[in-house]
């Protein structure tokens, strides 16, 4: 997401350690390019806290804040909350895969939105598939942060499920301006897809990693076409070159040839023919 | 005056009959008058020679000035972002008010061209040819590619949706796709249905038309969406059944006989008519299609046609000539039993085909709402 989105919006994910689980075991996933959301991030366990520490360090657009310790969630939360400058926030409760295009589309909708909601379209990633989401996820929803601030004000988040259930509350009642972009695509966590066992499974497994592979074909391919485009494009140059270089000498035999003039020309001819 | 861009195909050397449909037919019968009204340049990655034919026509009569593409034109999933950046150069160095297309697209050039246009704050106007998805789909499929669930999938729905939001306007052939559409954006209004439409003197019926249905035509590409192996069970199922009646399967195809089916290769557009005329019935179950041209040019030509419910449910009612059938062989055999054992009935849909066609398909009529929806004119 262009910069532009700084101050307007920002991703608050709740990440754990099922949430990078989920990107992990993912097959298939869409491959699309990180967009500059700034994003805060709320470790809720030493695992994912460790791991996105590592990864996330140098990443301006992210800020990593520690809530491992139970009970604290609501007082990090109020704290976050208060020093907020964006006017949107987006609660994700899983990892996304944000399709930056429609992202810097929403950027642009949020800012002439002021102080209403806005609701995308998310598509959710499992480990085997891609599909439309289920209506319900709050990940897509860009929340006022005033409506936010008010609504878990004076509450106590004891816990994730809190947040979830007073977040999904929240959206029940928010005025939303909708669009039907998609925005992104959540991984699913694997308490939240049915499980697959045996031939069913192996056939799930091995369906992805088809696409997978198709995928990589797909990229191999405009690979190649941009390396022939670049090599063709070298060639004209070359071409190009050459044809300039020829020029440029017939240029400068004319002018020599003009500038010995008529006797001279004459004087070259007999020189040939008789000797000096 | 209002420049308009159109971002087409690549001329390509090896594939006359490609440049041929699209130099002599289908971009006269588009552009029209438009240069009345507009300046038009078309831009390809490589332009037919100087001295084409159909190159020089286009700029004689239809005012187009053409111009190179410099790109790859790989509308890939990995190749979007410098489709787009491709595409913004030309839209830079042209400068052009609204961009579009003529021919119909796949959907990465579309959401390449609509990323270009919306960084350059120009029109973009999206023609919707049809369902690229379902298409795309019926052919990877058929390939033993996984679609459904994918994340290639998933990354053609996102790219869609992406370009109908960002375009001025949505450009679609008929009721269904309008449908279809209207799911992908918050602003339905801004989709128009704009047929090419067909040219009634050149596909005028014939004289003497059938008493009988007996003749039964399908003309399109031999590709997995368009429903060929349908067509090909339902001619089984009435070889024994009704032997006095013929299915020609007209397109691409290596010319045979195989029983009761004949298989034929390209008509130009001066053949087609009297190819239709030759037949008694258009038969097309596909599963993916926009409005297809065939349809129009075989309804005018005076041809009832049989068509697959899911595409043309909301184009098409009861009186208009047409009878929609499920994707089910028996299905199309019975619906073309009906026809040839009841020639009353068979005669009236020929009628009502007719005058369906004089209603909706003139080519002049929709050359107008064409204009009008490219332009952004309104009423």
């Amino acid at each position: 997401m262009s910069g532009a989105l700084g101050p307007v919006a920002r991703r608050y994910w709740f990440a754990d350690s099922a949430a990078l689980a989920a990107i992990r075991d993912a097959e298939d996933p869409p491959e699309w390019e990180a967009g500059d959301l700034p994003v805060t991030v709320f470790c809720l366990d030493e695992e994912s806290h460790g791991a996105l520490r590592n990864v996330l360090a140098d990443d301006e657009n992210v800020r990593l804040v520690d809530a491992c310790e139970p009970g604290r969630l609501s007082d990090i939360l109020a704290a976050e909350l208060d020093r907020e400058m964006a006017r949107h926030l987006q609660f994700a409760f899983r990892a996304i895969e944000d399709f930056r295009p429609a992202l810097d589309l929403v950027s642009e909708r949020l800012q002439a939105l002021q102080r209403r909601a806005l609701c995308t379209d998310m598509l959710a990633i499992g480990p085997y598939d891609s599909e439309q989401s289920a209506a319900d996820l709050p990940e897509r929803t860009w929340i006022p942060s005033a409506a936010i601030r008010d609504a878990l004000a004076g509450k106590d988040i004891a816990d994730i499920a809190a947040l979830k259930a007073a977040v999904a509350e929240l959206i029940e009642t928010l005025d939303c301006a909708e669009t039907k972009l998609i925005a992104g695509a959540c991984y699913l966590t694997a308490d939240e897809i049915p499980v697959l066992t045996g031939a069913e499974r192996e056939a799930a497994v091995w369906r992805a990693r088809t696409a997978a592979a198709w995928s990589e074909i797909d990229r191999l391919r405009s690979e190649k076409r941009v390396r022939a485009g670049r090599e063709k494009a070298l060639a004209a140059r070359h071409e190009r070159d050459l044809t300039r270089q020829a020029e440029r000498s017939r240029r400068e035999i004319d002018r020599l040839h003009r500038a010995a003039g008529w006797r001279g020309r004459w004087r070259a001819r007999l020189t040939r023919l008789f000797g000096k | 005056m209002t420049h308009i861009a159109f971002f087409e195909p690549s001329w390509v050397a090896h594939d006359a009959r490609d440049w041929e449909i699209r130099g002599s037919y289908k971009y006269p019968s588009l552009l029209g008058d438009l240069q009345e009204r507009a300046t038009i340049t078309v831009l390809m990655r490589d332009l037919p020679p100087e001295d084409d034919a159909h190159r020089q026509r286009l700029a004689a009569d239809y005012g187009v000035r053409f111009a190179t593409l410099d790109t790859a034109d790989d509308a890939g999933q990995h190749a979007a972002e410098a489709l787009a950046e491709d595409y913004a150069s030309a839209i830079a160095e042209h400068a052009p008010d609204i961009v579009s297309t003529l021919n119909g697209r796949m959907i990465g050039h579309n959401f390449a061209l609509a990323q270009a246009a919306h960084r350059a704050g120009c029109d973009y106007v999206y023609r919707i040819a049809g369902n690229d998805i379902a298409t795309q789909t019926a052919v990877h499929e058929t390939a033993g590619r996984p679609m459904q669930g994918t994340a290639f999938l998933a990354n053609l729905a996102a790219q869609e949706r992406y370009a109908v939001e960002v375009a001025r306007t949505a450009i679609v052939m008929g009721g269904t796709e309008r449908a279809r559409a209207a799911e992908l954006t918050s602003d339905p209004g801004k989709i128009q249905i704009c047929r090419r439409g067909v040219d009634r003197d050149h596909f005028a019926p014939p004289e003497r038309p059938a008493a009988r249905c007996e003749k039964i035509l399908f003309v399109g590409r031999d590709s997995a969406e368009k429903g060929i192996d349908l067509i090909e069970a339902a001619a089984d199922m009435l070889a024994e059944e009704r032997p006095g009646i013929g299915f020609t399967i007209a397109g691409d195809f290596a010319e045979r006989e195989d029983g009761n089916r004949r298989y034929l290769g390209f008509h130009d557009y001066a053949a087609l008519p009297g190819l239709y005329r030759d037949h008694h019935v258009l038969l097309l179950p596909a599963r993916s299609e926009g409005f297809p041209q065939v349809v129009m040019e075989a309804m005018t030509t005076g041809l009832p046609a049989i068509l697959s419910r899911v595409l043309f449910s909301e184009d098409f009612g009861a009186e208009d000539g047409v009878t929609l059938v499920e994707y089910d062989p028996r299905a199309i055999a019975d619906a073309i039993t009906s026809w040839h054992d009841d020639p009353a009935a068979f005669e009236t849909s020929r009628r009502q085909a007719l005058a369906f066609a004089e209603t909706h398909f003139d080519a002049a009529k929709n050359s107008a709402l064409y204009h009008r929806a490219l332009l952004g004119e309104t009423g």
